[in-house]
């Protein structure tokens, strides 16, 4: 029986002006279970950078159900909705947003600072070093963000998504700004995470990354288009 | 508590690497954190803090009115009004009578003069003044019982008598008489200062025999009563009570003049003590709180920009789920550590400026001995430098849109994406010019009295002419003679060219007594001089009208001769020549008017100049002093060789140069005025910093925009026009928020504080064209470095 992890209902997004009104997303639906590695893709414009917002609570959408992990975070205040990111998001962006001013240390240990339950030193230490490995990233503690190449710092970014054990990870579009080598070398860690049982879902442009999803989803105009499942081979 | 220390080191780590930007915060706070400081020590010894005397908030000072022919003033007793007082005892609980009183420590070397006032033994035990050694006054010491002991203040102790232990119970001899040293005041004992700010050196004890009918002949601001009132007796209720009695004595007199009266106007102990400069430490502190207000404008704006450029780390937080207190917390760490740097500074400053400070300070408010970094100080300072954090960590917070993450973070913070909206950049701009044209309107009212004082001309010659003061040590007659050989024997000096006898020194303007016409009416209460037949010219003081006194070289027939001032001539006489007419400084003691010379303006304590005066014949006495014009320095040594050479009994009492006199007096206008310009510049700075800051930040923005007009052929006198134009929108609501901040102090200063808020006109148009002009060229300087430099580098954002 599959853990439903993400359930999106009728979800809208409307960007108002005084001029007009643009629909980002129509009537999108979505369920995402534990263990799914979900790609969405599409073309520029269509509402997928938008749709992984809202499912990582950085944006509100305008109308429409969010169930994640079980709970309703339609409506949620901003600390509540901050709470949820913590315990239950992960996510990483094209663009790594690492923190210069901390260690790589640092910021993979930088959501721990925020849970409810505060850890203590060692706990930290334990789980910023497993998620270290985990990315091959463990020589590497003591550096600056800026002192590393594009991919190490989006291997450190995955690392820093993974560190509070969250129920999903969100990739924005983890390739966008490596070379081919590089962005094979973070999708093909994906893979393997998701291997390892992490919920996984995925938005890019690159259709030879979306085909390393096991669930395909296409958007188009705000639309949700015909699924695509890759069925694994027995 | 882990998450604030990572907070708190990850605050220290970001704010090294923003020099500029945390020089800036802390020297703006440090600077108005120490101004504050000072003044809110100022207003808390002058307003607030309690007098350290038991019952002080009991305390009352026994002040009389006066009132001829309708007008009524007040400040000046008479001694045998206020014995009557003294000795009541339906409204009275208890009463110290004091006198004030100087004289000559006669058997130390140098002969210092010793400043004090005579006392009566209450005044120990109602001030429970401290003893370092010895006793107080007791009741066989007071009034009528013709003792002379002397308590001496712990610094004339160490001053003059070399800290000696053994010094209780020895005499020595002050003035003409021998005193018996009773005690030694505890160095920690401050007199309160009815009579004025200036220090306190002995108490004497009343050796004269006074009584209800023994001494209304001077009326005075040198005695006076502190006194406690029976319980139930409310001021008004004594007040009116004993003054209706004095008068009733006073009206029993001989020769009492029509139309006078005297009453009593008691006042609380700290209401005399504190007198008017109540309202100068209020705007004294109206005008830094302004200049923290401004202080606050510009970090609000470096605050502001920081959380622009903090924005992406913040926005990063929050979406790993931070909540809105951890982003505070961000903030609040980075904001505090600057403002509690600052405060360190700003503490340090005021402390050192106090110990400047005091000494002047002194002239201006009462209490300043005990100006210090205390700890109500401190803990203002560091409320203020708390509240100035949590102010601006929660505007910078503020920042990160919170319900739209995204855009910033897929923004990645470049370009001009994320910036301070136009209209918080307006805000600011109008806020800053506002503050500081209402500062500047405000200040230049305490400023141009003061200056007008400074540049006054005192209406007299004070250069290289002098006064001295002669004791006549314990000479009893020939006082007429000695005078005139003292002014001979100076004379006869090589640097002397001239010299003039008098009682007091021209510049005393507080020397006041009745006048009245020929019909024995009283014509008022009014300044008046003692000179010679060559005072005048010596002092170069034109006659308008008339000539100066008739010789006065015999002894016998002082002439009957009056000068007047051309105020009080114009006042008495209007349009006619006051000369020949009648005057009388006593009844029935006629006076013929043989000048009128022109007003002088000798700076005092009051706002206004004491332009009327009258002139009497010099007639000498146990006191006389003489000035004299010298073409050259003269030794003190010299002036006393030649007292000698008249008599040995002379010396010099006092001896100094009237433009060293004029100094002194207007010491307390040229630190108001000091204070005044200080605060002026200092809003100015700030506020020309604040505004060039948020207009080269604006201008920084609009770059690329500048660059393709200038590329398109547009005239840099046209871009720069263009710039200015829209800058100047917030600039000029400013200075009319600031015209409607200065109008709404000025009712709130008159109307509910009863202040007296004057101000020439036209220097309060001046500060408008300054306030724009400052704010022009914090407009110009930022366009002026995009327009002056290739386009191409404009258009590149370079």
């Amino acid at each position: 029986m599959s853990n439903n992890k993400i359930k999106l209902t009728n979800i809208t997004k409307k960007f108002v002006t005084s001029e007009m009104e643009t629909h980002a997303l129509r009537g999108v639906d979505l369920e995402i279970n534990e263990g799914d590695y979900v790609s969405i893709s599409g073309p520029s414009g269509c509402g997928k950078s938008t749709l992984l917002s809202i499912l990582g609570l950085l944006d509100t959408a305008s109308d429409g159900e969010y169930m994640l992990a079980g709970h309703d975070v339609s409506n949620l205040s901003v600390n509540q909705r901050a709470s949820m990111r913590n315990e239950h998001i992960g996510f990483v962006f094209q663009s790594f947003n690492l923190i210069d001013e901390l260690s790589v240390f640092d910021n993979i240990a930088l959501p721990l600072r925020y849970r409810e339950k505060a850890l203590s030193q060692e706990e930290v230490k334990q789980k910023v070093e497993a998620c270290l490995a985990k990315v091959e990233m463990t020589h590497r503690a003591g550096h600056k963000p800026n002192q590393l190449s594009g991919g190490q710092q989006q291997r450190v970014a995955i690392a820093r998504a993974l560190v509070n054990d969250p129920a999903i990870l969100l990739v924005d579009e983890p390739t966008g700004n490596l070379d081919s080598k590089n962005g094979d070398a973070v999708m093909m860690m994906l893979a393997e995470l998701n291997r390892q049982g992490t919920t996984i879902c995925m938005v890019t442009h690159d259709p030879r990354y979306a085909d390393m999803a096991k669930r395909k989803l296409h958007l188009l105009d705000g639309v949700m288009a015909d699924e695509f499942k890759m069925e694994l081979a027995v | 508590m882990s998450i604030i220390k990572e907070e708190f080191k990850l605050a220290v780590s970001s704010l090294l690497r923003l020099p500029g930007f945390s020089l800036t915060v802390i020297t703006t706070l440090a600077v108005t954190l120490a101004a504050l400081a000072v003044v809110l020590n100022i207003n808390y010894l002058v307003l607030t803090k309690p007098l350290p005397y038991p019952n002080a908030d009991k305390l009352v000072v026994t002040d009389q009115s006066e009132t001829i022919n309708g007008e009524t003033q007040y400040g000046f007793q008479i001694l045998s009004a206020q014995y009557h007082i003294y000795k009541d005892e339906q409204y009275i609980e208890q009463m110290a009578l004091m006198s004030l009183f100087g004289a000559k420590l006669r058997d130390l070397p140098d002969t210092p003069y010793l400043d004090g006032i005579r006392v009566t033994p209450e005044y120990f035990s109602m001030l429970d003044v401290p003893m370092h050694l010895g006793r107080a006054f007791n009741q066989q010491e007071t009034i009528n019982d013709k003792q002379r002991v002397v308590v001496l203040s712990f610094e004339a102790w160490q001053t003059h008598f070399g800290a000696d232990s053994q010094v209780i119970g020895t005499y020595t001899t002050i003035g003409n008489d021998k005193y018996q040293i009773i005690g030694v005041a505890a160095s920690h004992f401050n007199a309160p200062e009815v009579f004025g700010n200036f220090p306190m050196f002995a108490w004497f004890s009343f050796d004269q025999e006074i009584s209800r009918t023994s001494n209304w002949g001077n009326i005075t601001g040198g005695v006076n009563g502190i006194a406690l009132l029976k319980e139930g007796t409310s001021i008004e209720q004594a007040s009116s009570a004993l003054g209706q009695q004095i008068n009733e004595l006073y009206q029993g007199l001989d020769d009492v003049a029509a139309n006078t009266a005297i009453g009593g106007r008691f006042v609380p102990l700290k209401q005399k003590i504190v007198a008017d400069s109540g309202e100068m430490a209020l705007l004294l502190l109206a005008g830094v709180i302004t200049l923290l207000f401004i202080a606050v404008t510009n970090i609000c704006n470096l605050f502001l920009s920081r959380a622009v450029q903090k924005k992406r780390v913040m926005a990063i937080q929050a979406a790993l789920g931070a909540k809105t207190q951890h982003i505070f917390l961000g903030m609040f760490s980075e904001a505090l550590l600057l403002s509690m740097l600052a405060c360190i500074f700003g503490l340090l400053i005021a402390g050192w400026s106090m110990v400047w400070l005091a000494n002047d300070l002194q002239y201006m408010f009462p209490r300043m001995q005990h100006l210090t970094l205390d700890p109500v100080t401190i803990s203002a300072s560091i409320i203020v430098s708390v509240f100035i954090s949590i102010v601006m960590a929660k505007l910078a917070s503020q920042q990160v849109p919170y319900k739209q993450l995204n855009q910033t973070l897929q923004s990645s913070g470049k370009g001009t994406g994320a910036q301070i909206s136009s209209l918080t950049r307006n805000v600011l701009v109008a806020l800053q010019v506002g503050l500081a044209t209402a500062l500047l309107l405000g200040a230049t009212t305490v400023l141009s009295p003061a200056i007008n004082k400074l540049v006054k001309d005192a209406g007299l010659n004070a250069t290289n002419v002098s006064y001295i003061r002669v004791d006549t040590g314990s000479l009893t007659e020939g006082f007429h003679d000695v005078s005139q050989q003292v002014k001979n024997q100076l004379k006869l000096l090589p640097q002397i060219e001239d010299a003039a006898l008098t009682i007091t020194s021209p510049l005393q303007m507080g020397w006041e007594n009745y006048l009245y016409d020929e019909n024995n009416e009283m014509l008022g209460i009014v300044s008046v001089g003692f000179f010679d037949e060559n005072s005048f010219a010596l002092l170069g003081m034109p006659m308008l009208e008339g000539r100066s006194f008739s010789s006065l070289q015999d002894s016998e027939n002082t002439p009957q001769e009056i000068i007047i001032s051309k105020a009080l001539a114009e006042r008495l006489f209007k349009s006619e020549s006051a000369i020949g007419k009648t005057l009388q400084a006593a009844p029935n003691e006629p006076l013929t008017v043989v000048g009128v010379v022109d007003n002088i303006y000798v700076p005092d304590n009051r706002d206004s100049y004491a332009e009327e005066r009258y002139y009497l014949p010099f007639e000498a006495g146990a006191r006389f002093a003489l000035t004299f014009k010298s073409n050259g320095l003269v030794d003190k040594a010299q002036l006393l060789e030649a007292l000698k050479e008249v008599n040995p009994q002379l010396s010099i009492a006092y001896f100094e140069t009237l433009e060293n006199m004029l100094t002194t007096r207007l010491r307390a206008s040229k630190l108001v005025a000091i204070l005044t310009m200080s605060l002026i510049a200092l809003a100015l700075t700030l506020a020309a910093a604040g505004i060039y800051g948020v207009l080269s930040y604006s201008v920084q923005m609009r770059r690329y925009e500048l660059g393709i007009h200038l590329s398109l052929g547009a005239h840099t006198g046209h871009v720069i026009k263009m710039v200015l134009k829209q800058s100047m929108q917030p600039v000029v609501f400013g200075v009319i928020l600031g015209g409607v901040l200065a109008g709404i102090g000025y009712l709130i200063g008159t109307r509910l504080l009863a202040m007296q808020i004057t101000g020439e006109f036209t220097v309060l148009l001046l500060a408008i064209p300054v306030m724009v002009a400052i704010s022009v060229l914090a407009c110009y300087l930022p366009v002026r470095s995009v327009v002056s430099s290739d386009p191409l580098k404009a258009l590149r954002n370079e």
